[in-house]
């Protein structure tokens, strides 16, 4: 499976506040990375570096094979973008959207955006600010969505949507890889999302990547113990992923359950707990 | 390059009807009250009224972040200033239409034709242009947060330039006139801040594209 994109060993500091240390995973095609972490852990300057918003200070990084994005501009063709908030021209109505986008994508699929938008139930004569968040940021994926792009790179696009529209989106999105062509990078809250349609996991924290992992790998061979800290000795320091004092117990995520002592019992794991534990686990 | 440009015009292009109407209401109060004394003044603030739904553009497209997301089109970073610096001097030559339209309906209403209007158009878009080219730097580097009072300074910057300028301009009109160049001499002083103009808001661009390249979002 090729990578659509291959991000190796990016760093970058603001001053003397390091953001990102030593970032490193892939997107192959046919995937969707679901790219998980707090507020401020690094996701959002990850997407800037990858899309050449903001510059890197050391790594690499490849889209379709290529490094530095804004040297290829044909290559955005092929790449989706959605941002955390709509970010379209506001005073624009859909319909100026669609003919503003014909002229900048070769690729604009016209049929594809007006089938999107009918989907989608967005009013095409109202202008971009008059539009709910929720609307906004689905005109947003219909945009991505509509220019045959290869790699599309969600960054919390399913915040702020109803129930429906979510399913809605996530439905288009599975749609999306499902010739095994396209990937998805897509960063969530919402584990419910990640947990539906991901099938690689990448958890960041404070700039480092805590776990890079196929999700059914993660899903058959992980597992969180509660342990006491005599158990926690028992344990091979290779398999720890994350570990949590709680006091008197460790909760502790390890990567191969199948390598736990006899004594220890793993608990059943869920998307939810697996982020909760990486985002408030100790070095 | 043709799409930014749409998406400039579509952001504004209402601005643009009701800028014309207040220029055309202001002048005709100006001729009414000040007459022909007002000439550059009715030249300068048509010009400026109509440009400045263009100096809002870049304003809007950063409120609405935009301006982040565009860099993720298939455009590269200098198209983008470039759209910004065409679609304004675009609106500085529908503004100086304008401002000649103005003059001729004026001259032919008030029966009293006005003198030197290539002069004194000229003059008003020397200052527009400079307005401009004050204006885009200081955008790039100081951003959306700050784009009224650039737009401010830039008019303000303008009109000290083109005013503290304007011995310089009349010494080289002086000594294109001693040169014999075989050009009507009262197209002196026009050419000269038409080309000073233009070489300014060039100057303006290059820069523009160096910060611009450089700009992290």
């Amino acid at each position: 499976m090729a990578n659509l994109l291959e991000i190796k060993n990016i760093g970058k500091s603001f001053g003397d506040k390091v953001v990102l240390k030593d970032v490193s995973f892939n997107v192959p095609s046919g995937s969707i990375v679901g790219f998980i972490g707090d507020n401020g852990a690094g996701k959002s300057t990850t997407f800037k570096i990858v899309l050449g918003l903001t510059s890197k200070d050391t790594g690499t990084v490849k889209i379709f094979d290529e490094e530095d994005i804004n040297k290829h501009v044909k290559l955005k063709e092929r790449i989706g973008v959605v941002f955390d908030a709509a970010n379209l021209p506001a005073h624009l109505t859909i319909k100026q959207l669609n003919t503003v986008f014909k002229k900048m994508f070769d690729s604009w699929d016209q049929t594809k955006f007006y089938q999107l938008v009918q989907s989608f139930s967005l009013p095409i004569d109202k202008k971009v600010n008059k539009l709910s968040r929720g609307m906004s940021m689905k005109l947003s994926a219909a945009v991505a969505l509509s220019h045959h792009a290869k790699l599309l790179m969600l960054d919390e696009a399913t915040g702020g949507l109803d129930p429906s529209s979510r399913e809605e989106l996530l439905d288009e999105l599975s749609e999306f890889v499902r010739d095994g062509k396209g990937a998805i990078l897509l960063s969530s809250h919402i584990m419910s999302d990640v947990d539906r349609i991901a099938s690689h996991l990448v958890f960041i924290k404070n700039g480092e990547i805590l776990l890079n992992e196929e999700k059914n790998k993660v899903f058959k061979s992980y597992a969180i113990v509660d342990i006491d800290e005599k158990q926690l000795t028992l344990i091979n320091k290779d398999i720890v992923v994350a570990k949590r004092n709680y006091g008197s117990y460790f909760s502790v995520l390890v990567s191969d359950k199948e390598e736990l002592p006899n004594k220890i019992m793993p608990k059943p794991i869920s998307m939810e707990e697996i982020s909760v534990l990486l985002a408030r686990s100790e070095k | 390059m043709s799409g930014l440009l749409l998406t400039s015009y579509y952001l504004v292009y209402r601005s643009f009807f009701a800028y014309t109407g207040i220029a055309l209401i202001a002048s005709g109060l100006l001729f009414y009250f000040g007459g022909t004394s007002m000439n550059r003044l009715v030249s300068m603030l048509s010009i400026l009224l109509v440009v400045m739904p263009a100096l809002d553009v870049i304003k809007y497209e950063g409120k609405s972040g935009y301006d982040k997301y565009v860099l993720t089109l298939p455009v590269n970073r200098r198209h983008i200033v470039q759209s910004h610096y065409l679609f304004y001097f675009l609106t500085v030559i529908y503004g100086a239409l304008l401002s000649y339209a103005i003059f001729y309906i004026y001259g032919l209403v008030s029966n009293t034709p006005v003198d030197g209007i290539l002069q004194i158009i000229n003059f008003g878009t020397f200052i527009v242009l400079l307005t401009g080219a004050i204006n885009y730097p200081l955008y790039y580097i100081f951003g959306p947060e700050k784009a009224d009072s650039n737009a401010i300074g830039s008019v303000g910057g303008g009109i000290f330039v083109t005013f503290s300028t304007q011995g310089l301009i009349a010494y080289l009109s002086e000594q294109l006139v001693s040169s014999n160049l075989n050009i009507d001499p009262s197209l002196y002083v026009p050419i000269i801040y038409m080309l000073f103009g233009l070489i300014v808001y060039m100057i303006s661009f290059f820069i523009s594209v160096f910060i611009y390249l450089k700009k992290e979002f």
